[in-house]
C-alpha cells in the first residue's frame, strides 16, 4: 500500500490568492526515500508543512493528501495532532531555534514519546536515553539534562532527529536538515540520519538543495521550480540524464569542478537560452 | 554589576517583607492606641517619634509594611491572573479576538488610574479592597500587552512548529512553551507593577481614596504629617523614604530577575 499520496496539491496565500505551489503530485512508497531539490521559493517547505498541515490559517489548501489512504484533508486539528509526531514527524531545518530554550532537550524528546504512547516517566527517560544514544551522542545523561542553548549546532540536530524518530513513524519529512550545519558535522549527520531512516525503516521526504546531499540520501528525486513539479524520476536518471532546462542548469552548475579553469562558469539560464 | 542590583533589591524587599511578618507579631507599641505623648522627636523610648495622636511611628512604619505588601501581592495577582491568560490568548489565537482584546486594552489603559479608584471609592467607600481593585484593573492591560507580545514571539518561533510537528495541542503549547519562555518577561513586570502598586495605595490613601483610617498605610502616615510639617518636617520624611526604598527595592529586583530567571543567561553547570 502507498504510505504518501499527494494529488494536485495546491496552496495559496492570502487574500489576493498568490500561488505558492500548483498541481504538486507525488507518491512515497513505505520505507521510500523522497529527494525534493529546487531553489528558495521554489514552494518546498510549503509542500512539508501543507503535508503536515502545520500551513498558517491565511493558506488555502487544495487537492488531496493520502496517508495510509486515508484523507488528512478531512481530519480534524485533534486528530491530526494525533498523526503528527506518530505516523509522521519532521526535522527542521536550523537546530538553533527547533529546541525550545527553557526546557531540557531530554524533556523535550520524552514529550514527544509521551505524547503518542502510555509510557510511565520513568521507563520514558529509559527510551529516551536509548534514542539519543542511537543518533550517536556520547554521554547521553548530561545531554539530556542540558539546555539546548548549552549544545553544539550538529548535537542539537541530533537531538531533533532523535524527537523526530522516537516514535518510530512511517514517514519523516527533513526540512533542509543539513544545511545550516558545516560540511563535517553535515556528513555525520546525515550517515547517522541514513542508519536510522533504515533501522526504523521510515519513509524519508528529503528536502534539500544539495544535489550532492540528496544522491547520498534518496533513490527517488523530484525537482520543484516556481511551485510546480518540472520533472521526477530516479536520482541515477535525473542527475545524468536530466531533461528540463532548469535541471539540466542545476546538474551543470554543480558540477563545478569539471569546469576547465580561467572559463566562465555556466548559470541556469544559460540552459535556457538552448532551448529557445 | 547585575549581581548587585539584585542584591540590593532583594535587601530592600526582604527589609519590608520582615518588617511586615514582624508587626503581625510584635510591635514596639500599639499601633492605634491614642496617648498623650503627642509629637515627640526621634529619641527613646520612640525610636522615630511619635505622630499627632501621640501614636509610635515606628510601629505604624512596621504596620505600613505589611499593607504595602497586602495591597502589592493582590493586585499585581489580580492584574496578571486575568492579564497573561488574556494576553495569550489573543496572542494565539490572533484575528479579532487579538483585536478586540487588546483595544479593550487601550480604551482601560487610556482611562486615568485616580479616576477608577475615585469611582470604585465612591460606589464602594473607600477601602484597602478598593485601591486594590482599582489598581489591579489598571494594570492589567500592561500584563495583556506583555504576554501577548511575548507569545506572538514565542509561536513564531521554529520550536513551537517542532513542537506542533510532534503533535502537541494547543494547550499544550501554551503550557509548556509559550509560558515558560514568557515568564521571565511577566516576572519582571510583576515586579515593576509591584512597586508601582505600593506607589499608587500610597497616593491613593494620601488622597483618602484608600485605606482609611485608622489603619496606619504609609500614604495616609504621609498624609497626616504635613499637618505638621512646619513644625515637625521629620514626620514626613519616615513614611516617604519607606515608599521610596520599598519601590526602589521591587524595581531593582524585577531588572535583577530578568538575569536570573532566563535559562539562556544561566551558567553551564
Amino acid at each position: 500500500m502507498t504510505l504518501l499520496e499527494v494529488e494536485g496539491l495546491s496552496v495559496r496565500f492570502g487574500r489576493r490568492r498568490r500561488r505558492a505551489i500548483e498541481d504538486v503530485s507525488f507518491a512515497i512508497e513505505p520505507s521510500q526515500r523522497l529527494g525534493l531539490i529546487g531553489e528558495s521559493g521554489s514552494g518546498k517547505t510549503v509542500t512539508a508543512l501543507a503535508l503536515m498541515g502545520l500551513l498558517p490559517q491565511n493558506a488555502a489548501v487544495g487537492g488531496e493528501i493520502r496517508v495510509n489512504a486515508v484523507s488528512v484533508r478531512d481530519l480534524d486539528e485533534h486528530s491530526y495532532s494525533r498523526l503528527r509526531g506518530d505516523a509522521m514527524s519532521m526535522v527542521f531545518q536550523e537546530p538553533m531555534t527547533a529546541l525550545d530554550p527553557t526546557m531540557r532537550v531530554g524533556r523535550q524528546v520524552a514529550e514527544a514519546l509521551l505524547l503518542h504512547s502510555r509510557h510511565q516517566a520513568g521507563s520514558s527517560r529509559k527510551s529516551v536515553m536509548a534514542m539519543l544514544e542511537r543518533v550517536g551522542l556520547d554521554e547521553v545523561g548530561r545531554i539530556a539534562d542540558s539546555y539546548p542553548h548549552q549544545l553544539s549546532g550538529g548535537q542539537r540536530q541530533r537531538v531533533c532527529i532523535a524527537m523526530a524518530l522516537i516514535n518510530s513513524p512511517d514517514l519523516v519529512i527533513c526540512d533542509e536538515p543539513t544545511t545550516a550545519l558545516d560540511v563535517t558535522v553535515q556528513a555525520k549527520v546525515l550517515q547517522v540520519l541514513n542508519e536510522v531512516l533504515g533501522a526504523e525503516g521510515a519513509a524519508c521526504l528529503f528536502i534539500s538543495h544539495d544535489l550532492a546531499v540528496v544522491s547520498q540520501v534518496c533513490d527517488q528525486v523530484i525537482v520543484m521550480l516556481d511551485g510546480r513539479i518540472v520533472e521526477a524520476g530516479t536520482v541515477a536518471g535525473v542527475f545524468s540524464h536530466p531533461e528540463h532546462p532548469y535541471t539540466k542548469g542545476l546538474v551543470a552548475t554543480a558540477r563545478l569542478d569539471q569546469m576547465p579553469p580561467g572559463e566562465r562558469l555556466p548559470t541556469v539560464p544559460d540552459f535556457y537560452r538552448g532551448q529557445l | 554589576m547585575r549581581k548587585a542590583q539584585l542584591n540590593i533589591g532583594l535587601v530592600l524587599v526582604g527589609l519590608v517583607i520582615l518588617a511586615g511578618v514582624l508587626s503581625l507579631l510584635w510591635t514596639p507599641y500599639d499601633p492605634i492606641r491614642v496617648t498623650s505623648n503627642r509629637l515627640l522627636p526621634p529619641g527613646w523610648p520612640h525610636l522615630l517619634g511619635t505622630d499627632g495622636m501621640g501614636i509610635d511611628i515606628a510601629s505604624r512604619l512596621l504596620i505600613g509594611a505589611r499593607y504595602c505588601l497586602i495591597v502589592g501581592v493582590i493586585s499585581v495577582g489580580v492584574a496578571a491572573v486575568v492579564g497573561v491568560p488574556l494576553g495569550m490568548l489573543a496572542g494565539m489565537r490572533g484575528g479579532w479576538l487579538d483585536e478586540l482584546t487588546m483595544r479593550v486594552a487601550d480604551i482601560v489603559y487610556a482611562f486615568p488610574a485616580l479616576l477608577l479608584a475615585m469611582l470604585l471609592a465612591a460606589a464602594f467607600g473607600a477601602s484597602t479592597g478598593t485601591a486594590m481593585a482599582a489598581i489591579g484593573i489598571a494594570t492589567i492591560p500592561a500584563f495583556a500587552r506583555i504576554a501577548r507580545a511575548g507569545t506572538l514571539q514565542v509561536v513564531a518561533s521554529d520550536f513551537v512548529l517542532a513542537a506542533k510537528a510532534a503533535g502537541t495541542s494547543r494547550w499544550g503549547i501554551a503550557a509548556r512553551h509559550v509560558f515558560p519562555n514568557i515568564a521571565p518577561l511577566v516576572g519582571v513586570q510583576a515586579s515593576v507593577g509591584f512597586a508601582m502598586a505600593i506607589l499608587a495605595e500610597a497616593a491613593l490613601s494620601y488622597l483618602g481614596l484608600g485605606t482609611p483610617r485608622p489603619t496606619p498605610t504609609w500614604g495616609a502616615m504621609l498624609r497626616d504629617a504635613q499637618d505638621v510639617w512646619y513644625t515637625q518636617p521629620v514626620q514626613a520624611l519616615w513614611p516617604g523614604l519607606s515608599i521610596a526604598l520599598a519601590v526602589l527595592g521591587f524595581n531593582l529586583l524585577g531588572d535583577g530577575m530578568r538575569d536570573v530567571l532566563d535559562p539562556r543567561l544561566r551558567e553551564v553547570k
